[in-house]
């Protein structure tokens, strides 16, 4: 067993928003033993871009259960929509967008796959664009 | 415009034999109007007047409109709907606005937060899962606290 501490904190000024904004929360989630924990960084493209190629899978709810997921969008200049399928081939179906240097943090449940896209075609590869750690809990 | 600067740190001593450390930090330009308003609510509240547990309705909130991007912080306060009594067991499920499986999927367990860029409503189909931000209690009903900041 171990735990993983994660601290949030949002901050903005008065001057920006009437009133300064200072949310600072912490958790303590307890990893228990046997469980997976995966660390990686990924190229992110756009399926119909490139022949053969399929959206890069973050998690898979078929092989693990409900987990705290950290993501990053590292890459210089493209954006990263989050997906549910390998095939999504529009941006009809995102649900989240990173733009270079933004960030997640969530607990996912074992329901729904994620897979990762930089949109439309032609939007670009955004090679060893993303990172991701998931700790399943 | 306004600048919203969220910083994570993610920290874990005893997993492996080095300790893992993670640390984030962005600033965002969001806007000041409508932005940053923190809410306490149950599930089943209505604050938008857009239904039970509706955070974000598919039409954009306070002015904000649909089609922008929005960063959602969202945490659940392990209390029961009296703001008082702790809760250490029930969870509450976030998801889109519409219903189904697809889409957002995020379970909060007491005292667990979550930070994400929710995708614009220009990105979202909906005849999927339409966008949008709810909340719905699993069991019993409890309370968290929630704010949001629209890109400009």
């Amino acid at each position: 067993m171990a735990t993983l501490n994660s601290t949030l904190t949002l901050t903005g000024t008065a001057a920006d928003f009437g009133n300064a904004i200072a949310i600072s929360v912490s958790d303590a989630t307890v990893l228990a033993a046997g469980k997976a924990v995966v660390h990686k960084i990924v190229t992110v493209d756009h399926i119909a871009a490139v022949t053969n190629f399929t959206n890069p899978q973050i998690f898979d709810a078929g092989n693990m259960g409900r987990c705290l997921v950290y993501i990053k969008n590292i890459h210089g200049s493209k954006e990263i929509f989050l997906v549910e399928t390998a095939a999504e081939a529009v941006d009809g179906d995102v649900f989240m967008h990173l733009e270079p240097g933004e960030f997640a943090i969530f607990p996912w449940a074992a329901v729904m796959d994620i897979f990762a896209t930089t949109g439309a075609d032609g939007a670009g590869q955004a090679e060893s664009g993303l990172e991701y750690m998931i700790w399943e809990i | 415009m306004a600048t919203l600067t969220p910083t994570l740190t993610l920290t874990c001593n005893d997993l492996f034999s080095s300790p893992t450390s993670v640390s984030a930090s962005v600033s965002l330009a969001v806007s000041g109007a409508g932005s940053g308003n923190i809410q306490r609510v149950a599930c089943d509240d209505n604050p938008q007047a857009a239904g039970a547990g509706v955070l974000i309705p598919l039409s954009g909130v306070l002015g904000i409109a649909a089609a922008k991007k929005t960063f959602v912080y969202i945490k659940h306060t392990g209390l029961e709907v009296d703001g008082s009594t702790a809760d250490a067991t029930d969870t509450v499920l976030i998801r889109n606005a519409t219903a189904g499986e697809e889409g957002i999927n995020i379970t909060l367990a007491p005292n667990e937060f979550a930070f994400f860029p929710l995708a614009a409503g220009i990105h979202i189909s909906t005849a999927e899962f339409g966008g949008g931000l709810s909340i719905t209690k699993v069991a019993a009903n409890v309370m968290v606290d929630f704010a949001y900041f629209a890109q400009t």
